[in-house]
């Protein structure tokens, strides 16, 4: 059966009807609908989130609305590294750099467990095997360390980086 | 020119590019969230990258805590696949794992390899290696094309690839037991194989590990003092109480064992040992040596507090020789493990045991323990003798006859021990 519908409203103004079912696997908007007991009728803004992004969520979330729940996990010590994607969300997340990350903090401010894990893994399959400067290239990121800083960081390190 | 192309490169920086910059090195959570993603091999290349990260991957690093185990090759019974001595498959197969699998910073490896794996060792080039016998001819018929087959041992090519802080104890013998990282168990007796267990850095309270060596001839004095013996079992600082000595022996007659007699008579009912007789040992704790000694001995000394860590270990011996027989035996250990704690077990089978011991039946032991223990990282050897004694927590009370160092060397059984630790 269709569930009923909720509005939510992005940043830049654009409503969107969602099932709550679907809106509900966003702990953010599951917390706002029951504690708050938000009225129906009622437009959820988002104000951390765009349209365009706010599509590619619900995209992501009708897809996976019939998921099994994710086992909690210990942040640190998860046991087996398992970073397959699956292929739907390998051709979904075929996006640029620039969308990967906002997609990311829409999944970190909506909580969306499922979405951030996928989002982050494929920021950590682009990290893996690189070199810190490789690192640095990938995404743009300023070396802000004094030479004498980096060699101390290089005493500490557990591997050499084979040039 | 090169002005022109810097102000290319200005106009590229686009906000996008800008904003990834931002958020993965501005956003904790961010940061947080993605590094929860990477083998800790990644995370020690991100603490290079800038300030903000390598607070994180600090962070990481002490935080991890995973116990990992695997064996080379992997599938090591397999009856088509060969183990390879080729450098370069054990350098591709070893990086792959480090590179991808290796999720916490190991302290420590304990390696157990088959003793014609070890001493053939890996080479560097396709070729067999040159038997001693031909090697003239070998270089009159190879002549310019020669390349030179480089040999290297084990732990040489393992070392090279493992992190700087890794000690590494490395045991030869006639079999092994071994585990991959998805947790299945192999008694592997007639294949060429290795296993490793890597132990990360935990709390002293929740596990200590001081591996020791035995020099040859080292006479253990009759008045050796506790402390003496702390010194002489891996320098165990003398308030920590010593829970479990494992030890590995390659010389039968060696005055190592007199320090077994030492152990129990400081620790007259509370400590767990287990080892065996094998057939070579390795240690290196990767700081820089001079001289090369012998070693009659080899072991690691385990500390930790009563609450925290839990050590149980059970004898099978020469009469149990049914799956049931040993499923009854190994549920006693089943009282030290819940699902919520970490934990290792070693095993150290006589070498009489195994399938022969089983109507040529593989793994019988190792998968009982897999049964009722699916989640415990398992190692091992088949050794020519073994050590050990039925030792549980709650048994402390009911020892009425004194340990003694002869009474547990055994013949013709299988020791598991479980080491389980509560965060």
């Amino acid at each position: 059966m269709a569930g009923h519908k909720i509005k939510l409203q992005s940043n830049d103004g654009d409503i969107f009807d969602v099932e709550v079912e679907i809106a509900k696997l966003s702990i953010t908007i599951k917390t706002m609908l029951e504690d708050l007991s938000m009225n129906e009728e009622e437009i959820i803004p988002l104000p951390n989130i765009n349209s365009a992004i706010f599509k590619k969520v619900i995209q992501w979330t009708t897809h996976h609305k019939d998921d099994p729940p994710l086992p909690p996990e210990d942040d640190e010590n998860r046991e087996k590294n398992t970073n397959d994607i699956s292929s739907w969300d390998q051709e979904f997340l075929k996006v640029d750099q620039g969308t990967l990350f906002e997609l990311i903090l829409a999944a970190n401010y909506l909580d969306i467990k499922g979405l951030l894990d996928v989002t982050c893994t494929s920021v950590a399959n682009m990290i893996k095997g690189k070199t810190s400067e490789e690192i640095r290239q990938t995404f743009n990121i300023k070396n802000d360390f004094t030479p004498q800083e980096e060699e101390q960081i290089k005493k500490e390190n557990e591997w050499c980086e084979n040039k | 020119m090169d002005d022109y192309s810097t102000k290319e490169n200005d106009k590229v920086e686009s906000p996008i590019a800008l904003l990834s910059h931002d958020l993965l090195t501005t956003s904790y959570d961010v940061t947080r969230a993605i590094f929860r993603h990477l083998p800790i091999r990644s995370i020690d290349s991100c603490s290079l990258v800038c300030q903000s990260w390598t607070h994180i991957s600090r962070l990481i690093k002490s935080h991890r805590h995973t116990i990992h185990t695997l064996t080379y090759p992997s599938d090591p019974l397999s009856p088509t696949v060969t183990c390879s001595n080729l450098l370069h498959d054990f350098d591709q197969f070893i990086s792959l794992y480090i590179n991808n699998n290796l999720w916490s910073l190991p302290t420590f490896a304990l390696v157990v390899s088959t003793n014609i794996l070890a001493s053939k060792g890996f080479y560097s080039s396709a070729n067999s290696p040159p038997l001693i016998k031909h090697s003239r001819r070998i270089h009159s018929e190879t002549g310019n094309l020669t390349r030179i087959n480089e040999r290297f041992d084990i732990s040489q090519a393992l070392i090279k690839h493992l992190n700087k802080s890794c000690k590494v104890l490395m045991i030869a013998a006639d079999g092994i037991i071994a585990s991959t990282d998805n947790n299945q168990s192999y008694e592997i007796e007639s294949n060429d194989a290795i296993g490793i267990l890597f132990l990360p850095h935990f709390p002293p309270d929740v596990l200590g590990i001081y591996p020791f060596e035995i020099p040859s001839n080292t006479q253990i004095a009759s008045d050796m003092s506790r402390s003496e013996l702390h010194r002489f079992l891996g320098s165990v600082p003398d308030d920590v109480q010593i829970r479990c000595v494992i030890f590995f022996f390659v010389q039968r007659q060696s005055y190592a064992v007199d320090c077994i007699k030492k152990l129990l008579e400081y620790y007259p009912s509370q400590v767990a040992i287990i080892g065996g007789f094998v057939d070579k040992i390795n240690y290196d704790d990767r700081q820089i040596h001079t001289t090369k000694i012998s070693y009659d001995a080899c072991g690691i000394v385990i500390t930790g507090d009563k609450k925290r860590l839990h050590i149980g270990e059970i004898l099978l011996e020469n009469h149990i020789r049914t799956r049931e027989q040993i499923r009854n035996k190994l549920n006693e250990l089943k009282s030290l493990d819940n699902n919520h704690c970490l934990s290792f077990a070693i095993q150290i089978s006589c070498i009489a045991r195994g399938s022969n011991y089983y109507n040529d039946e593989q793994n019988v032991e190792c998968s009982e323990f897999r049964k009722l223990f699916p989640n415990t990282p398992l190692i091992g050897v088949f050794g020519n003798g073994e050590l050990g004694h039925d030792y549980l927590p709650n048994y402390n009370q009911t020892i009425t006859k004194q340990q003694t160092g002869k009474n547990l060397f055994r013949g013709y059984s299988t020791v598991f021990s479980l080491i389980s630790l509560h965060m």
